[in-house]
């Protein structure tokens, strides 16, 4: 199923063709301050059939805890995270889950970082989780 | 003294003054802003607040409500930093996530929760309205 997505303002849209292999929820200082909020989402989707459809987005680069780069997709225009690319998985683009124009299910995410989690945060009881990174 | 700034750290600020609220909002614009399930908003007073490194980028939208809303964001990340809304000048509404120190989110007003994406869980006792309080 074609998935479309896009920033705040409109300027820069996409669409992925393929089926996301996970859904995570990341609770790290990162991933706050990228949202701005309390945690990220992540959907981790095949490159192939992923492209933009309207404008370009802008790219920062920052260097994960593995010590690889991860390439973040946003709008010059608005600010918006829309995708990370990591350098170690080319085939892999990581759709930032709340840029999707529909709404996303989070009831079968997976809660990773949830040593950090924000105090007030509820994780739904019997979902996987892991308080770092899965190995 | 709260400190906060964008993700990538060319952007920083301080905010003196005491809070007045905070709220998790789960409407398509939050949600489009954070990239992720709800936007939070710290609304606090203006006095006391200020840049202290960097200079941010402004994206003015028009709200529901008729009036503009100013949203300053990082130009090298892209992180949401804060909103100012049009004829209110008393007060800023950080975007709580931005903040050094991790918020405690347990005593948040819920918004917009006819919006809310399946899964999210409010805290029973939480103020929650399904739209904008009035």
């Amino acid at each position: 199923m074609k998935r479309t997505g896009g920033c705040q303002c409109g300027a820069v849209r996409y669409e992925g063709a393929g089926e996301p292999f996970a859904l995570f929820v990341c609770h790290c200082a990162e991933c706050r301050k990228q949202s701005a909020s309390a945690f990220g989402m992540s959907l981790p989707t095949p490159r192939l059939g992923f492209h933009v459809t309207k404008g370009e987005p802008k790219f920062w680069v920052r260097r994960g805890d593995s010590g690889l780069q991860i390439r973040c997709a946003f709008c010059p225009r608005c600010g918006s995270r829309l995708w990370d690319e990591p350098e170690d998985a080319p085939d892999i683009v990581v759709i930032k889950g709340g840029s999707l124009d529909n709404p996303v299910d989070m009831a079968n995410a997976i809660h990773i970082w949830t040593s950090r989690k924000l105090p007030g945060v509820t994780i739904p009881a019997g979902v996987k989780q892991f308080p770092q990174e899965p190995d | 003294m709260r400190i906060g700034g964008c993700q990538c750290g060319a952007v920083r600020y301080e905010n003196a003054g005491a809070p007045l609220a905070l709220y998790a909002c789960h409407c398509a614009e939050c949600r489009k802003q954070s990239a992720s399930a709800f936007g939070m908003s710290l609304l606090v007073p203006r006095a006391g607040f200020r840049v202290t490194k960097g200079t941010p980028e402004f994206w003015t939208r028009l709200a529901d409500s008729g009036r503009h809303v100013r949203c300053a964001f990082c130009p090298d990340c892209g992180s949401r930093l804060w909103h100012e809304r049009e004829g209110i000048s008393e007060t800023v509404t950080i975007k709580a996530g931005s903040l050094d120190d991790p918020v405690d989110v347990t005593g948040a007003i819920h918004i917009w929760t006819s919006r809310k994406l399946p899964g999210v869980i409010i805290p029973a006792r939480a103020l929650q309205f399904p739209e904008e309080p009035d």
